[in-house]
């Protein structure tokens, strides 16, 4: 009889340790985090690209970064054909995104281009520490490496940067698409397009 | 009464006793209502193998009866058992004197619990999972809690599905080879006739079987072993249907050596518990037996069951709230009638030719032959193009065949956002809300199906081509069933208990056109698809179908299983035990009847043969410590082919078959203490069981799933195959029965359970669209990686249980029972595909990235389980019979959820929004299109059975 209950006992309390399964004991799928992202649709299609936090700005010429849809797809087109503006640099700058709060961050977007003919009419990719948000001019630019298209690419073939690692770079960055070309030379004249702007990390 | 006879007994038992030189024990058993001897009664001393059975006059002896205090058992098929304490003397002769059954009323519960487990919810052709119909026959306190007091509430057993236990008749397994399932509806309406049954609760040994872990039943059908008599019997209720009538009328073995039994009932209902579902089913049943000479017994068994009945469908909270509980989109009127749309018919009869050899005193055979055809229906309307439609007035009153179609409710105006732009929620839109509104009255004035609108749709297309229809998706199955069960006595101690069964099965599955609703043919045509690829058979393009004609699919599957179990018994004074294996071999075959235009290279003709091979162990003992405490163990470890549904992963359209799919992988183990005194029952028991590489397949709709790279917000019906799925069932299992007085009985019952999946299986999903656009592409299989659902709890019934009840039987021949219940732990079946990693995945990022706003914190409130809330039911029983001229007239009655609690029973998730972006955006709206649908249990019911015995 007493052995049947100690039986019973050790029995009944080894179901009951087991048994402690909680309701939040589950897991859920990787999420490689996401700091930074920006798909390009906020405007009409072919008008200024506003988007909160970022800046469009012309350092030459007059010719803005613009709004472009395609098939329901945003994205950032820079182009100053016709414009008659004999240089134009137009830059494209992302907000503030803070690399203090994580480790190895990760830049990585779309590019293409149209009718771009020549290496001087250029698309540039830079970060800066320092931007105050109003004086381009005063902050230090340091240029990022990254797998832009070249003249001789498929036109509106957006094309992979790469993953840019961002981890040797420290505090608040911002990013930079800087055009250079000239709205009066037709053969600086083309086009550069911008998608799938992410910053992320692998945790 | 009971108190009265035992110490009557204990009286009588100092005043009897002769000199003689060994100890026996004698008795006559009679019924307390008719004060006949009852014959063929099991008197058995307890913890020992001296067992007997009572002659025609009611009396038994047992003889070398063990020396001592002991406990006699009396025991008969629809009484309650009786424990009493006795003593015997040395050498003395113990006359028990006149022993008096009462009847059992279990029975009579058995009758209002067939409404329950009828209550089947699957969308295909498969049998309920509700555990409570294997239960009918037990007289465990917490198995009778399990099946009368839970049963309602979908309680299963230990968490397991019904393809888990084994049902029987006659020991021929009656578990539907497509899905394991026994289809209860087969014998339904017939409880008379299939009251004979043995209940072997979990792995415990059967006489017949193997077994599954759950349990096997046992149901007895020859002819001799029914009570001899007839009765009548009439009940109302507001279940699943309104009114039941059965009569039955059972003869005995006459001299000649012929007995047979018959028996008929009608089941029908315009309209049962929920709205539209009307019910009509009739029943008939033979048995004849015929004894040829002292050895041999032939009898023949015929069971006819027809069932017709329309079904009820799951709604969203936003319908619940709109329409009510009881609300059932899933019918309409016509000229003034109520018509289902889905309706279940089952109509399968069965022919059983059974030999039962007594060899010799020592050795039994039974053989039996088996034959059921005949077809399971569901019927449902299809729509060949979408579009919707007009009421009389020309008013649009949305989409015809199902008025709670997600575009046809408000949820899918206020859940809006704008498709270009993901962050901008359009549902608060002034445009959008006027349309909710819009739409909320017309689904109000257009709750129902509106078949005139359907009929003047169809009417008024061009050619009589009607754009929709009633079909149904038909199982038409042909099964031959021989086997032979050999039942031995080895030695005093050993027994042994063999068997061997082949099974044939010949399964037709197809589309069946019902009604042309109006229109003059239906075009066999997929308007999904285009090209070839629309032809659901090549073979015989562009046809039109008209009532009667197969379209859609069309396909046979074959299957051949062959097993053999051997079990040895052994019984000793301070131990019982047993051990028992199993082989079972298994051939799955598809052949196409249509050459599908997406896979036309693999839809017609034969599959591959797709085999299996598993064997199953099992082992336990009984310890008695006492006479009174027991410790009980049973472990089981087997291995079992997939069910055939599982194995043919898209059977409707080709021969494709699971890619490595193996058997399942099963353990069980469990351990009991059981006290048993006359006055006080106890038992107490701690079971596991595992079940890994299980497969699963399910069907349903998806946004945004299978279009890998392209726009990604394409919907389509998918195929899902779940592989190495693990579940974990565990937990503890309590019931005390405490006769307090002779009258008054108090009943304890609770069931502790954990029931998860274990581990995350590999998920893959077909897509028909992919195969559609490619020929070449035979199996469009494409994996999801794995399922993080470990952890996740299994859904479908509460994971806790709790009964207190207490009964008052009075001698007059009047009973009245009452119970409380508290059922806990119920959780909605989760939707596997929201837990891979591409539920995160953003369709549109080039990188495969996650979504911006997948924060661990909101995927993890995303993915949480539902859980339903807790319940009380209380149920009220009582019955009281009458002695008139040597006739018993009586009545059974039961008020279930005497407070009309309302509790959902279960529910699921819909997968449709299989990304966390659509989810977090239908669920974030506050009002989403495509929430979790719910099945809600009965309200306040009553069942009210009258009957005669003559």
């Amino acid at each position: 009889m007493k052995t049947a209950f100690k039986f019973l006992a050790f029995a009944g309390l080894s179901i009951l340790a087991g048994a402690c399964t909680q309701e939040d004991d589950t897991s859920i799928p990787d999420i490689t985090p996401v700091v930074a992202f920006e798909d390009f649709l906020h405007s009409a299609d072919n008008t200024l690209l506003t988007i909160d936090g970022w800046q469009n700005v012309a350092t030459a010429g007059t010719v803005l970064w613009k709004q472009q849809i395609y098939q329901g797809n945003g994205y950032a087109e820079f182009s100053p054909f016709q414009s008659t503006d004999a240089s134009t640099i137009g830059w494209l700058i992302s907000p503030e995104i803070d690399l203090d709060k994580q480790e190895g961050e990760i830049l990585r977007f779309q590019s293409s281009q149209s009718y771009v003919s020549s290496a001087q009419n250029k698309l540039e990719v830079f970060y800066s520490t320092n931007y105050d948000g109003t004086n381009i001019a005063a902050a230090t630019w340091t240029p990022i490496v990254a797998n832009l298209p070249t003249p001789d690419a498929t036109y509106f073939e957006f094309q992979d940067s790469g993953e840019i690692s961002l981890n040797d770079v420290a505090g608040k960055v911002r990013i930079a698409f800087k055009y250079t070309g000239s709205g009066s030379n037709s053969a600086l004249d083309g086009s550069y397009q911008i998608d799938s702007f992410r910053v992320y990390y692998n945790k | 009464m009971k108190r009265l006879v035992i110490s009557t007994l204990l009286v009588l038992q100092v005043l009897v006793g002769w000199a003689q030189t060994e100890s026996k024990v004698t008795g006559l058993v009679v019924d307390s209502k008719t004060k006949q001897p009852l014959q063929g009664v099991v008197v058995s001393v307890e913890n020992s193998a001296l067992t007997t059975f009572t002659n025609e006059l009611g009396q038994f002896t047992i003889d070398k009866a063990p020396v001592g205090s002991q406990i006699v058992s009396v025991l008969s098929a629809g009484f309650n058992r009786q424990l009493l304490n006795v003593k015997i003397e040395e050498g003395q002769t113990l006359d028990l004197g006149t022993i008096v059954l009462t009847e059992d009323q279990t029975e009579e519960q058995q009758l209002a619990l067939i409404t329950i487990v009828e209550n089947d919810l699957g969308d295909d052709n498969s049998g309920s999972e509700n555990t409570a119909g294997l239960l009918q026959a037990t007289r465990d306190v917490y198995q009778q809690a399990a099946a009368f007091n839970w049963g309602q509430a979908r309680f299963r057993i230990r968490g397991l599905d019904n393809e888990y236990g084994t049902t029987m008749i006659n020991g021929v397994v009656m578990n539907k080879i497509l899905d394991g399932r026994p289809q209860w509806g087969n014998w339904g309406g017939l409880n008379d006739a299939t009251r004979n049954q043995e209940f072997t609760f979990g792995t415990a040994p059967s006489d017949y079987t193997f077994g599954g872990i759950l349990g096997t039943q046992e149901i007895n059908t020859r002819a001799s072993i029914y009570r001899p008599g007839s009765r009548v019997s009439f009940a109302g209720t507001n279940t699943n249907y309104s009114y039941r009538i059965m009569g039955t009328h059972a003869s005995g073995m006459n001299k000649d050596g012929w007995a047979y039994v018959v028996s008929a009932g009608r089941r029908w209902a315009t309209q049962g518990y929920f709205e539209g579902t009307d019910y009509d089913a009739n029943s008939l049943f033979a048995s004849v037996e015929k004894k040829i000479g002292e050895n041999h017994s032939l009898n023949f068994t015929a069971i006819y069951a027809q069932n017709k009945r329309g079904r009820n469908s799951a709604n969203t909270q936003e319908v619940t709230d709109l329409a009510g509980v009881k609300y059932n989109s899933w019918w309409g009127y016509q000229e003034g009638e109520r018509r289902n749309s889905r309706v279940r018919e089952v109509e399968e009869p069965v022919f059983m030719l059974s030999h039962y050899w007594k060899i010799n005193d020592k050795n039994k055979l039974t053989t039996n032959v088996m034959h059921q055809f005949g077809k399971i229906g569901n019927s449902r309307i299809d729509a060949a193009e979408q579009a919707t439609g007009i009421d009389a007035n020309g008013n649009s009153i949305g989409f015809l065949w199902e008025p709670t179609y997600y575009r046809n409710l408000p949820s899918y105006y206020t859940s809006l956002w704008n498709l270009d732009d993901y962050t901008d929620f359009q549902g608060d839109d002034p445009a959008n809300v006027a349309l909710a509104d819009q739409a909320r009255q017309t689904f109000l004035n257009n709750r129902q199906i509106n078949w005139d609108a359907i009929y003047r749709a169809n009417r008024s297309s061009v050619d009589g081509r009607s754009n929709y229809i009633l079909y149904e998706d038909r199982t038409d199955d042909k099964l031959w069933v021989a086997n032979s069960i050999l039942s031995s006595q080895l030695s005093d101690n050993i027994a042994l208990n063999a068997g061997v069964s082949y099974r044939t099965l010949r399964s037709e599955n197809f589309q069946n056109v019902l009604d042309l609703l109006g229109g003059t043919y239906f075009a066999d045509y997929d308007f999904f698809f285009t090209g070839d690829a629309a032809q659901p058979d090549l073979n015989n393009p562009n046809r039109n179908v008209g009532v009667g004609d197969r379209y859609g699919y069309n396909y046979i599957l074959r299957a051949n299983t062959l097993d053999a179990f051997t079990q040895f018994r052994f019984n000793y004074r301070k131990v019982d035990f047993y051990l028992a294996q199993s082989f079972t071999a298994t051939n799955y075959q598809r052949e196409g009847l249509y050459r599908n235009g997406i896979y036309p290279n693999n839809s017609f003709g034969d599959s591959e043969n797709v085999d299996f091979e598993n064997f199953a162990f099992k082992g336990g003992f009984t310890w008695k410590l006492t006479g009174r405490n027991f410790i009980n163990f049973n472990g089981a470890h087997l291995t079992k082919a997939p069910t055939m549904r599982n194995t043919f992963f898209n059977a409707r359209l080709n021969n494709n078959v699971v890619d490595n799919i193996q058997s399942e992988n099963v353990s069980s183990m469990d351990l009991s203490y059981i006290l048993r005194t006359p006055t006080f029952k106890l038992k107490l028991t701690g079971f596991i069981t595992r079940v890994r590489n299980a497969t699963t397949n399910t069907f349903f709709f998806a946004d945004a799933v299978l279009d890998e790279g392209g726009d990604g917000a394409e919907s389509a019906f998918v195929a899902q195959t779940m592989t190495e799925v693990g579940r974990r069932n565990m937990g503890l299992e309590f019931g005390s029965e405490y006769q307090i007085t002779s009258t008054l009985k108090a009943t304890v019952a609770a069931s502790y359970g954990e029931y998860i999946f274990d581990g995350n299986p590999n998920l893959f999903l077909n897509s028909d669209s992919t195969a559609a656009d490619n020929a070449e592409i035979l199996n469009p299989v494409s994996s999801r990686g794995k399922a993080l659902i470990d952890n996740y709890r299994q859904a479908g019934m509460p994971q806790q249980a709790y009964s207190f009840g207490l009964e008052y039987r009075d001698p007059k021949f009047w009973w009245i029972g009452a119970n409380v219940n508290y059922l806990a732990d119920t959780y909605i079946d989760i939707a596997p595909l929201l837990r891979t990693n591409d539920f995160v995945t953003n369709f549109n990022d080039p990188f495969n990235l996650p979504f911006p706003e997948a924060t661990p914190e909101l995927t993890r409130e995303l993915l949480k389980q539902e859980k339903f809330d807790p319940y009380t039911l209380v149920n009220l029983t009582g019955g009281k019979s009458w002695r008139i001229k040597g006739n018993t007239f009586g009545f059974f009655a039961s008020i279930n959820n005497v407070f009309d609690t309302e509790y959902k029973t279960g529910g699921f998730e819909q997968a449709r929004n299989a990304n966390l972006r659509e989810l977090n955006q239908d669920v974030s709206s506050g009002t989403p299109a495509f929430g979790n649908r719910y099945f809600y249990g009965f309200g306040r019911t009553y069942f009210i059975n009258l009957y005669i015995n003559f």
